[in-house]
């Protein structure tokens, strides 16, 4: 058989991303219930997601414990025996924190899904939040907290967060490690009554959903009436951000942490998805132009990428990057250097081509199966979308031309405008960055 | 149960194909059974540098990544101790996309000098990423060497130190490359909504002329029984002090290595685990404590890692490990733990058989410890073992003179 190594085979049509709208059920107590229903394996996975996000919190730290301590205990059951029953039951369980949400998801065989649930159902109606519990907790984290805090990455990941939006607004708060001798059983408390209502929550089944598990979910959670909520919970605050850069120096370290990034425009903005092409032919895939240069020129560094984090009220946009610290200074003139390129140059058909091939095949991957569209209608309707939104991005960023990019990279892509943030070493340590 | 076919071609590459109509999505895996085991004392760290240029461009595809991601794909590597596994995904109607990038670098490399310069670079910067700029980070580059004394597990994938990867060179970089990867020592592994027979024509198109290389016959040094308790205590910058056990066990393919993996359940996997429930939230001892095995084709370790509070000393907290070794050891487990830990393994076992790119990984992973089939035994197997064995086989590995402690202290 004659073959040409030297030709690549011809690609075929972009297929139509399969993706009707979930069907939605709603309980008895109003919760809307998603339901995802495309499996072959006898497997369900269950979302719950409340309004519990770190941003409604009135105090560091309580929307992370409240969600980490559900499973530990509730007024029948003590910590033990709800991982006991949990773990002989074979449940997968895990939590998950955002600035908007707090949830919760169980990956379990359908077979044994009718002895999880009675449990989760009391995990969202009657924790008790028990002192021992708490102080346990709280030590054991405060320990890992004190452990990633040494790790450039991580210190960089949370004084960014406070560049970005204000240390003192709902988003740019982070933890600190005092925060974590002042939670107290009753911030608990009332966080959970407030937040994990009905009325703050909402459903994802996905998997192999068969209709007895669709009125189990409501037997179990839809005749939650909620309790009645004493006190307010916190207002959100925004402050007004001026641009600052950062330097915060940490001795002996190999690696220098980058951070450079700013607030942006958010999904529902009609340049959004051009900013994403940017973004993508920036940093956003392992050919982009911040990989070859840094690291598969350079070798300056394991891995950067660029991205765009969405909240409900607030967007920023970013590149992180861990660099052997001897080469700090060189690799921010080439991040800037690639920031200036997107503004300078237009970007070649060539490779705009690859990038959109790139990112739909991206989209495909992230549709694959059920568990997996559960992930993206989690984000969409997070941001009040939903899955019809992904599609006519999707369209939209297909048909994004040279000129067009160069266009908005003028807009959004001013490097002068950007925060940089270094935690690690510089050349000279007094550098304005 | 997952189906599949499989076939050799005449240059030995074993293929295996299993068909899923549901994804769009085409998963492609293949394994070169080479891994840091097959490196030489001098030469550390080689089979991982290798697969970092296996990305550096082949005779007729000078990056591998713009042609695949043109194509919707997307794909990673990554190296262990025996073998070197390389594995894709992309949009099912790209398929032949897989097969002409895949069989390119098997047949021939381009090695280019710049390519390697470069990527010993991006290996040291991943070396100091993950093993010396973070606390904790060498732990695995001291307790190996405790653990082995002639066995090439002796030493990490990622290499003993940053000189052996700042000295390869090219010449060597050939060699390497014309004694492991070829056909007759590799295996391909295809899962999506493909045909059978259109992966067998494939095959033999793109895979076929590539040339057989050499039989490989290696046997690696057998690492000679520990007669005595062995222990290293070393002083560093971090935040709290730890403890780090090792004792040696049986290889993957043996079945004790099963009565292992569900002892470290037992100890470990889930909130209801003994180590989590006594030593973290009972006493207090650790702040986090986790055991697991390595489940390595040669005799590999079972390994206990525990962060110590504030307030216990590396006695306490050695003297509470052992205390738990020596209860598995004397008493049978409980039925109800029995069951949980059986229960919790179908649980896993069935949700890895969710996505396509697991089911590619895992059936040739399979098929790499013998017969890829034998991960439709797996469950079988499990529900197989007694609680006598695994009485019987804890009594044997927790001996003392077994056991290589690493107490990592804070400065």
């Amino acid at each position: 058989m004659h073959i040409n190594r030297s030709k690549m085979p011809t690609t075929g049509k972009h297929i139509q991303l399969n993706i009707s709208e979930p069907n939605m059920v709603i309980l008895d107590n109003g919760i809307e219930t998603y339901i995802i229903d495309e499996g072959e394996v006898d497997f369900t996975r269950l979302d719950f997601v409340f309004n519990a996000g770190s941003a409604i919190q009135n105090k560091g730290l309580i929307a992370e414990s409240t969600i980490q301590l559900l499973a530990d205990g509730t007024n029948t059951m003590s910590s033990e025996d709800i991982a006991k029953k949990l773990d002989f039951h074979g449940a997968i369980i895990d939590t998950n924190l955002t600035k908007d949400k707090a949830s919760l998801t169980l990956y379990s065989l359908n077979k044994q899904l009718p002895k999880l649930l009675p449990i989760l159902k009391d995990m969202f109606e009657n924790a008790s939040f028990e002192e021992y519990e708490l102080s346990n907790y709280i030590n054991r984290k405060r320990h890992q907290f004190s452990l990633n805090i040494d790790k450039v990455k991580f210190k960089a990941m949370l004084e960014f967060n406070k560049l970005i939006f204000g240390s003192d607004s709902s988003y740019g708060r982070v933890k600190e490690l005092s925060d974590y001798d002042a939670v107290l059983r009753q911030d608990l408390v009332s966080f959970y009554n407030s937040q994990y209502t009905p009325q703050n929550t909402y459903i994802i089944a996905s998997g192999s959903v068969k209709s007895d598990t669709i009125s189990n979910i409501n037997k179990y959670f839809g005749t939650n009436q909620g309790k009645p909520v004493i006190g307010s919970i916190n207002k959100f605050q925004v402050v007004d951000v001026t641009s600052i850069n950062k330097f915060i120096k940490k001795e002996g370290s190999l690696q220098s942490a980058i951070r450079i990034g700013k607030p942006v425009i958010g999904k529902q903005h009609q340049d959004y998805n051009s900013l994403i092409v940017l973004n993508t032919i920036l940093g956003g895939y392992f050919g982009s132009r911040l990989m070859s240069n840094l690291r598969e020129q350079k070798g300056f560094t394991y891995g950067v990428n660029s991205y765009i984090m969405n909240y409900q009220h607030g967007n920023y946009w970013s590149i992180a990057t861990e660099v052997n610290a001897d080469h700090t200074d060189e690799a921010i003139d080439e991040i800037r250097f690639e920031i200036n390129r997107l503004m300078n140059e237009k970007v070649s058909n060539t490779e705009l081509d690859i990038v959109k091939n790139y990112i739909y095949g991206t989209y495909l991957r992230s549709f694959d199966g059920p568990l997996a569209k559960a992930e993206r209608f989690r984000s969409a309707k997070d941001l009040d979308l939903n899955f019809e939104h992904y599609v006519s991005s999707l369209d939209e960023m297909m048909t994004q031309t040279p000129k067009q990019l160069h266009t908005i990279a003028n807009e959004y892509c001013n490097y002068e405008k950007m925060i940089v943030l270094v935690v690690g070493k510089t050349k000279n340590d007094n550098i304005a960055i | 149960m997952i189906k599949f076919e499989r076939f050799e071609l005449s240059n030995g590459l074993k293929v295996i194909a299993h068909r899923d109509p549901t994804s769009p999505i085409i998963a492609m895996n293949i394994i070169y059974k080479v891994g840091s085991r097959d490196e030489s004392v001098r030469r550390t760290g080689f089979a991982h540098l290798f697969e970092h240029l296996m990305f550096g461009g082949s005779t007729n595809i000078p990056k591998f990544d713009i042609p695949l991601e043109k194509a919707g794909g997307e794909n990673n590597a990554f190296t262990n101790s025996d073998f070197t596994n390389y594995y894709l995904t992309l949009p099912k109607n790209n398929l032949e996309v897989a097969f002409w990038l895949e069989s390119d670098r098997m047949n021939n490399l381009a090695f280019s000098q710049a390519s390697l310069d470069v990527q010993r670079q991006v290996v040291i910067e991943e070396f100091k990423q993950n093993y010396l700029n973070q606390p904790y980070g060498d732990a695995y580059l001291l307790l190996k060497p405790l653990a082995y004394k002639k066995h090439p597990y002796r030493w990490n994938t990622i290499g003993k130190e940053i000189s052996h990867i700042e000295k390869a060179s090219m010449n060597y970089v050939k060699s390497f490359y014309k004694k492991y990867y070829n056909p007759n020592n590799a295996i391909l592994s295809i899962a999506g909504d493909i045909s059978i027979s259109e992966i067998e024509l494939l095959s033999k198109k793109w895979f076929e002329p590539i040339r057989k290389g050499k039989d490989i016959d290696i046997l690696y040094p057998n690492e000679p029984i520990q007669t005595k308790q062995r222990k290293k205590s070393v002083f560093r910058n971090v935040p709290q002090n730890a403890i780090y056990m090792a004792w040696h066990m049986p290889k993957r393919a043996d079945i004790r290595f099963y009565h292992c993996d569900l002892i470290s359940d037992i100890l470990s996997n889930g909130n209801s685990s003994r180590l989590f429930r006594k030593l973290v939230k009972e006493k207090s001892v650790f702040s986090e404590i986790n055991a697991f095995v390595t489940g390595d084709l040669d005799n590999g370790l079972f390994i206990i890692i525990g962060k110590l509070m504030d307030n216990k000393t590396m006695d306490m907290g050695v003297e509470a490990i052992n205390n738990e070794i020596n209860i598995l050891s004397t008493d049978l487990i409980s039925k109800y733990e029995h069951e949980k830990v059986m229960n919790k393994i179908e649980s896993n076992l069935i949700f890895s058989q969710i996505s396509v790119l697991s089911k590619a990984m895992n059936l040739g992973y399979y098929e790499l410890l013998g017969d890829a089939e034998k991960w439709n035994k797996e469950l079988e197997i499990y529900r197989s073992i007694q609680r006598a064995d695994i009485l019987n086989t804890a009594c044997k590995i927790f001996q003392a003179k077994n056991q290589n402690t690493l107490l990592y202290n804070r400065l």
